[in-house]
């Protein structure tokens, strides 16, 4: 089977695969266990699709962008400030609002990078605790506080915006985060910028002389890669949690930097390390339900923290060339 | 504002900034040595909750310090084992670290305060924390800087290190161990952290929290980022941090300033201090080797 056909028989067999899983309408009421699990997975697999998305984009330009955490913090925080009133096209709206709040949040670690060369991992980093106590004052003190006032939450979105909608067993949201996959794919791979952008990934002496735009090109990756999880952290606004709450998110941001090295910066790849992630913290948090294991707070960190240490380990260049050697070893003998 | 209040609130800053002045000066050897560990507020943590939990078994202020600065050693050479001898991606590596670091420790508080409490009662386990004298810390952390003030400009390991973060290629090829260096100044960094970490729960709360950090790791490593090479600007930082710090106390007890604002404060003048500090940073010290 040559790559093409193999590519073929993948992209197919997925195709069919989400087909089955969006054919198998249930009603409402009657849910399976495995088919509410489907959804949760699915629900809990968008949010780290979207902002390992992100990463993907920054890292393949030659960026350390940590700042998806903060990017999808302001995206929820835009989403909320339209979604909350009943407006027409609010939906539309919100998700553009989210998206723009994103990627405004990450130009600014762009400007600082092209104008005063500063690092962007640090700015992101730094990006991310402040936008976390500027969401946390907007729902305490701000003008988004729930017009009873009692909880620090803004009030819940009105219906029109909301986004929880289910296509058989599998979340919206997570179809609309493969929609981006698909969309970081294509400009990846298919366009004259996402060449342009891993060259100078792969090497900004080489993509200088060939006389790229990298300046030009950096700042729209940091404009594409807020966008991309500005508008993860809207959708699970509008999917999932319906209202601002004062610390929406809880290191998704981060852990798709991992999701993203996990698969190697390739956006299919990076669709199934979401999904398989998604499925550890799934278990996960039924396991923490469970009284009889009686797990302990932080265990679910633990987890996480272990697994992609693991796998760090496991695609260390240095292991991989001892495998690379152990593998070719039967082969030298055999000739020999 | 009064002499005696004045004094009052340098005396409130220097302490403040103490871990992030002792976590940045770690941080600062590593820096020089061509890594980055961004594993500074984990590991801080890990010592904040070291020191807690020693004290809590009963384990001597003495013992638990020298155990707090081995812990803080072997995450630096597990982190050094990791990034330097396996070339696992760095940042990544770090954000882990902080991320088990605040999942075990919550984990092990929550066994502590279990053992504790089935030996001596609720009392003990939540009781405040007898460490040592904040005063002597900050004593020995002026000595350390001192330390390190002389031997990495003035001595042949200190050029060498220097040397392992100018150009490590030309470093190995004039016969310097580039990567038991590194790991080396990681180690340090390490038990700097951790004690660090265990400064701050002496100093502060007298328990330990979960969390309770709060990203001053983080702006132990924005200090020395910011500070471009020069050790006298890490100071300067940490003890800047530490006078806001104290500053948000006092502000948050008049109630005039918003809290939130407050607690983004040291982010945000660390940002502006990025985007304004003179001479372009150099790229090295964030660029991730392959």
């Amino acid at each position: 089977m040559n790559a093409r056909t193999r590519r073929g028989v993948a992209f197919v067999s997925g195709i069919a695969a989400i087909a089955l899983l969006v054919g198998l309408t249930p009603p409402a009421s009657v849910r399976e266990p495995w088919q509410a699990f489907v959804l949760d997975l699915t629900r809990t697999a968008a949010p780290l699709l979207f902002s390992a998305l992100s990463i993907t984009v920054a890292f393949r330009a030659g960026l350390f962008c940590i700042g998806a955490e903060g990017q999808l913090w302001v995206g929820a925080l835009g989403a909320t400030a339209v979604a909350t009133h009943s407006v027409p096209g609010v939906l539309p709206l919100a998700l553009v609002l989210g998206s723009c709040a994103g990627a405004l949040l990450s130009s600014i670690a762009g400007e600082l990078r092209e104008r005063r060369a500063v690092p962007e991992l640090l700015s992101t980093l730094l990006l991310n605790f402040i936008v976390a106590q500027w969401v946390a004052s907007m729902v305490e003190r701000g003008p988004l506080r729930e017009s009873s006032g009692q909880l620090t939450q803004s009030d819940p979105i009105v219906d029109a915006a909301r986004l929880d909608g289910v296509l058989g067993v599998v979340a919206l949201s997570f179809l609309l985060a493969l929609v981006a996959a698909w969309g970081v794919e294509f400009l990846l791979t298919k366009t004259a910028f996402g060449l342009r952008v891993r060259a100078a990934g792969a090497s900004e002496p080489a993509a200088r002389l060939a006389g790229f735009p990298i300046a030009r090109d950096r700042r729209l990756v940091f404009l594409i890669a807020g966008a991309l999880a500005g508008l993860g952290g809207a959708i699970e606004l509008l999917a999932r949690t319906q209202r601002l709450l004062p610390e929406p998110f809880d290191g998704e941001g981060y852990l798709g930097i991992a999701v993203a090295l996990v698969a190697r910066l390739r956006p299919w790849r990076v669709v199934v390390a979401a999904i398989g992630f998604a499925l550890i913290e799934t278990a996960v948090k039924v396991a923490q339900t469970d009284p009889d294991l009686a797990l302990p707070d932080g265990f679910e960190r633990v987890v996480e923290a272990a697994l992609v240490i693991g796998f760090l380990v496991f695609d260390a260049p240095r292991i991989r060339t001892w495998f690379a050697r152990v593998r070719a070893r039967p082969q030298a003998e055999r000739s020999a | 504002m009064s002499a005696d209040a004045m004094l009052a609130f340098l005396v409130a800053a220097l302490f403040a900034a103490m871990p992030i002045l002792l976590a940045g000066l770690g941080e600062y050897v590593v820096e020089r040595s061509g890594a980055l560990n961004v594993g500074v507020e984990g590991t801080m943590l890990a010592g904040a909750f070291a020191a807690f939990a020693l004290e809590r078994l009963g384990v001597p202020p003495l013992a638990v310090l020298a155990l707090v600065a081995g812990i803080g050693f072997a995450i630096g050479v597990g982190f050094g084992g990791l990034t330097v001898g396996l070339g696992c991606e760095p940042v990544v590596s770090g954000l882990m670290l902080n991320t088990l670091a605040l999942g075990a420790t919550a984990v092990g508080f929550d066994a502590v305060l279990e053992v504790v409490t089935a030996r001596e009662g609720v009392l003990a386990a939540s009781g405040a924390v007898a460490g040592l004298d904040p005063r002597a810390i900050v004593v020995a952390t002026a000595v350390l800087l001192v330390v390190v003030a002389i031997v990495l400009p003035c001595t042949r390991v200190g050029l060498e290190l220097r040397a392992c973060g100018h150009d490590a290629e030309a470093a190995r090829a004039a016969g310097v161990r580039v990567d038991g260096l590194r790991t080396s100044a990681l180690a340090l960094g390490g038990c700097l952290a951790a004690l660090a970490g265990a400064q701050l729960l002496y100093s502060g709360p007298g328990t330990f929290v979960e969390g309770m950090t709060e990203g001053r790791g983080f702006l132990a490593l924005a200090a020395v980022v910011c500070a471009r090479g020069q050790l006298l600007r890490v100071v300067v930082f940490a003890l800047a941090f530490g006078a806001l710090t104290v500053f948000q106390f006092h502000a948050q007890s008049l109630g005039t300033w918003s809290h939130h604002l407050l607690l983004a404060a040291p982010y945000v003048v660390t940002l502006v201090a990025l985007a304004l500090a003179p001479g372009r940073v150099e790229r090295r010290s964030t660029r991730v080797e392959r």
